[in-house]
């Protein structure tokens, strides 16, 4: 069942297309991260999903009501603010009951939702706070509470873990998904980071330049990309692009990238391929690995910097006059100028059209 | 109509005001600049156009050639006096003193003052028969003249000390502020060089403070082109017409001899001079944050 | 300064008068002494004011300018607050004094409002266009007023408003439009949007929000902007010789009609009492709000 539909949207700010034609349709109790750099159209977006800011054309609809032109107030939404919007003359308690009153809901029904909300948030004991008073994290915390407590049929996240420590990011977005677990709502979540799009997404929409790159779940668009920039965005260390031509031979493929032929039998191209066509290579580190001696496809490659992140070794080796990375386990430790033999796993590959940047 | 005034509650909120300002601010400019293209004398009347004539007669009256020459005089040595002044005076309270909160307020009580307050009580300081000139006198210094208000060559320097006693704390504040906001890391940097103080004063913070001292000028300025109720307060414009400014002139022309014409075109004036000090500014200013 | 040679090392031993630190002394001593010819510059005139409207007459014309008065009497301000002749009533300043309060009271309250209500709706509301608005309004605030004396005059007379204190009251009020909108403008550019956004998702609407949630974040600026306005209303003398007449006059022109006519003896006890008077609620409010009063002033410079 649909719960929203952005049909045609388009937002400009003078000359300047902040949105370009975006379409997209959310299933109820998906959770959707918008992904992208800053100045993508990511947040505007949600602002106009959210009605606080109109649209150029299009049209958004809601439990299958078209709320264009409806009020924010009247879409049934909560939002959840990076700088956590938290009313500073305000307690805890009347900024989580805020909501609720201001659509005429009795104190009595109230008082026991805020309460239970703040309990499940471990915040009930800091109700009677202001939030100056509160830590970032408790804030966070307040502010995600008084977007439960309006139980809305969609919540919308603008990069609310932003202002977090690292640390208190990762416990928050573990404590986030928890919730979208339990309560199986639907939302649309905001970040740059592709960590929390990851982790959180049942289904991720990279955007750049107001337009949506790639729709799918985040395995998919991490595996699959359909463009150099989806590949390139995703990923750290970020995909190792090997610049060659196809060619053909009979029923054969196989990519020529001037240090190695790596053979393409096994890929599924969506496109046709044709001989001599310039093309990208893309394999991501951890596809890169020391040879086992049971690979299709190995090569023999010199170390030439090798970084250690504790959990794996990242190895740069030299390629013909390129450079790739493999992601080694930490125990493998290869020596620098020492040629080492690493196997790629060729069922990850991506293969692009060095032209028009797309996936083939 | 409800939809539209929820959409539109910002633009609704604001028309009263900008339908004020458009008349009673805008349209009433124009007015003024069309009144100073007719001979209207005691009632404004816009049968008897007579093009820029009076701009030609004004600039061809005495008692405003007066006029508007004081107020480059007057505007000249204000500007140099409270701005060399109240940076001295800024630079003395920034030297980490005592009761500095006590100097500070000394030195900007005054702003709170009206100027008929600040005339009236220098009108009576240069009084050549109670004030200064009588202390000093019974201080032994029999010889000493201070007779700035009776002389019309000196009258301006009347007008240039009051001014600079009420003006000066403003100025005195902003630079102050300035001063504050030069990093410290300036200073002991030029300390361990070996830089004497008034050197690091003259060649590093005081071209640092160069934004401060363009605002402090078209601030002054400005109320330069507007004095009025001082000169009015302390010299009515005497000894004869010595100290008149160019609003003197105007609100005389418009409500004491009945020629609203001419002091329409005076008033046009007044407000040209301010373009021509803002204009620029704003020029400097909006290329310099873009 | 130099100490003499032999001395030296004993002073060093002693850590008393080093060359380096009687140098330092010497310059310190300079620096207060700059400083107190500074502060007598400008606490002289208010001292003098205050001391001569204790003295009688026949005291200030033995001269002594900055002697303290040899026999206080309040006789001068007895008079100047209720029976000095101005023009040709002799009811003293307290007429006139209620005229700028009963003038200053709600023209400033009435702008303050409007000019936060502006400020927020072009901060916190933005339109296609806001920027215009924003700049047309502002732009009053350089305007010499003396271009719109005789157009407000005449309207002021077409609505029968003139010489009276609803017409300066009125007056005030729309001249005042544009340094208060700027003020709070300015101001509330710092309130964080995501709040406003946050309530109105929240289901709050424009003036609920700023009543609820903006004004109570802007207690500073409401303040100065009090402040800027009762200072400027009342210290006015453009608009107060222009548009009142002898029963409506604030007290700028009271105080300039007393002092600076030239009719009858000069009792200048009376005329600094007077003027005393006439300084009184705006040095009151510096003295107890010395902070806000100058960011009030700093905003207020610009506007005519």
């Amino acid at each position: 069942m649909i719960d929203i539909r952005i049909s045609s949207c388009n937002k400009n700010y003078g000359s300047l297309r902040v949105l370009k034609d975006i379409n997209l349709e959310i299933e109820r109790g998906e959770f959707i991260v918008l992904l992208g750099p800053s100045g993508c159209g990511k947040s505007t977006l949600l602002h106009i999903v959210a009605g606080l800011d109109r649209l150029s054309s299009g049209a958004i609809e809601i439990g299958g009501r078209d709320v264009t032109d409806v009020e924010p107030k009247d879409r049934d939404i909560a939002m959840v603010f990076q700088s956590y919007a938290l009313y500073p003359t305000m307690s805890v308690r009347s900024n989580m009951e805020f909501g609720l009153r201001m659509r005429g809901k009795p104190m009595a029904e109230i008082r026991p939702l805020v309460e239970e909300k703040a309990r499940m948030l471990h915040i009930d004991h800091l109700l009677d706070r202001r939030p100056s008073q509160l830590s970032g994290g408790q804030r966070q915390r307040v502010a995600i509470g008084r977007a439960l407590v309006r139980d809305p049929k969609v919540f919308l996240f603008d990069e609310p873990l932003s202002n977090l420590d690292a640390k208190l990011r990762a416990s928050m977005r573990t404590e986030i998904k928890k919730l979208h677990q339990s309560l199986g709502t639907t939302a649309i979540y905001v970040t740059h980071d592709q960590l929390e799009a990851m982790t959180l997404a049942t289904r991720m929409v990279v955007m750049k330049a107001g337009e949506i790159q790639q729709v799918g779940k985040p395995e998919e668009v991490y595996h699959r990309p359909v463009n150099l920039f989806v590949a390139d965005f995703l990923g750290n260390p970020g995909m190792n692009f090997m610049k060659g031509h196809l060619r053909l031979d009979g029923n054969r493929v196989s990519a020529d990238v001037g240090a190695a032929t790596i053979p393409l039998d096994g890929y599924a191209f969506d496109e046709k391929p044709t001989d001599g066509q310039a093309v990208v290579v893309g394999l991501r580190p951890e596809s890169v690995q020391p040879a086992t001696g049971g690979e299709p496809f190995s090569l023999t490659l010199k170390p030439t910097l090798i970084e250690h992140t504790g959990s794996d070794n990242l190895v740069v080796l030299a390629m013909g006059s390129e450079e790739i990375v493999g992601k080694f386990p930490s125990d493998m430790l290869p020596k620098l100028g020492e040629p080492v033999t690493v196997g790629f796993d060729l069922s990850r590959l991506s293969v692009f059209d060095a032209t028009t940047e797309r996936r083939i | 109509m409800r939809r539209f005034l929820q959409r539109h509650v910002s633009q609704v909120a604001l028309s009263p005001s900008l339908a004020l300002i458009a008349i009673f601010l805008y349209g009433f400019i124009a007015y003024t600049a069309a009144v100073s293209t007719t001979n209207s004398k005691a009632f404004p009347r816009f049968d008897n156009f007579v093009g820029l004539e009076q701009y030609w007669r004004l600039f061809h009256t005495p008692r405003w050639h007066v006029a508007f020459t004081n107020m480059f005089l007057f505007g000249g040595l204000f500007l140099l006096v409270t701005i060399s002044l109240g940076l001295l005076i800024a630079i003395l309270i920034d030297q980490r003193i005592r009761a500095e909160s006590f100097f500070r307020s000394i030195v900007m009580y005054p702003m709170a003052m009206s100027f008929v307050v600040t005339g009236i009580i220098w009108q009576w300081l240069l009084n050549p028969t109670l004030g200064i000139e009588v202390m000093v006198h019974q201080l032994g210094f029999e010889s000493f003249r201070l007779d700035w208000l009776t002389n019309p060559n000196t009258v301006i320097w009347a007008l240039v000390v009051a001014a600079f006693w009420q003006g000066c704390g403003l100025v005195m504040a902003l630079f102050l502020a300035g001063l504050r906001g030069i990093d410290e890391d300036i200073w002991k940097a030029a300390a361990v060089d070996g830089i004497p103080a008034w050197r690091v004063y003259v060649f590093i913070v005081i071209p640092m403070l160069a934004p401060v001292f363009l605002t402090v000028v078209v601030l002054l300025s400005l109320s330069i082109v507007r004095a009025f109720d001082l000169v009015v307060a302390l010299t009515n414009g005497g000894p004869g017409v010595s100290s008149d400014l160019p609003s003197v002139f105007m609100f005389d022309m418009a409500f004491r001899r009945t020629n609203l014409g001419l002091s329409a075109a005076s008033a046009v004036v007044m407000l040209g001079t301010v373009l021509a000090i803002l204009i620029p500014y704003l020029y400097v200013e909006t290329r310099e944050r873009a | 300064m130099s100490t003499s040679t032999d001395a030296m090392p004993r002073a060093q031993r002693a850590g008393w008068l080093t060359p380096r630190r009687a140098k330092a002394i010497l310059k310190r001593g300079v620096l207060y002494l700059l400083l107190a010819i500074v502060a007598f510059f400008f606490a002289g005139p208010l001292y003098i004011l205050l001391s001569t409207s204790f003295k009688t007459m026949p005291e200030i014309q033995a001269g002594g300018l900055m002697s303290l008065p040899h026999e206080p009497t309040t006789q001068a301000w007895v008079t100047a607050w209720g029976e000095a002749c101005i023009g040709i009533t002799c009811g003293g300043l307290k007429g006139y004094f209620g005229n700028s309060m009963i003038m200053a009271v709600p023209a400033v309250l009435i702008s303050v409002m409007i000019g936060a209500i502006n400020g927020y709706a072009l901060a916190k509301w933005p339109f296609p266009g806001a920027r215009f608005v924003f700049a047309a309004l502002v732009a009053g605030n350089f305007v010499p007023f003396q271009v719109v004396l005789a157009p407000v005059s005449v309207t002021l007379r077409t609505l029968g408003l003139f010489g009276s204190v609803e017409g300066l009251i009125l007056i005030h009020v729309i001249y005042g439009i544009p340094i208060t909108t700027m003020l709070f403008r300015n101001f509330f550019l710092s309130v964080p949007n995501d709040l406003i956004k946050a309530a109105r998702i929240d289901g709050a609407g424009f003036f609920w929000i700023f009543f609820r949630i903006v004004l109570p974040l802007s207690p500073s600026v409401i303040v100065v902007a009090l402040i800027l306005q009762f200072t400027g209303i009342w210290n006015d003398f453009l608009f107060a010789v222009s548009f009142s007449n002898p029963s409506s006059a604030p007290m700028t022109v009271a105080l300039n009609n007393l002092v600076n006519s030239n009719f009858g003896v000069k009792e200048y006890n009376v005329h600094m009492a007077a003027t005393v008077i006439a300084a009184a609620p705006t040095l009151i409010l510096y003295i107890l709000l010395g902070r806000y009063f100058l960011r009030g002033m700093t905003a207020g410079a610009v506007k005519g």
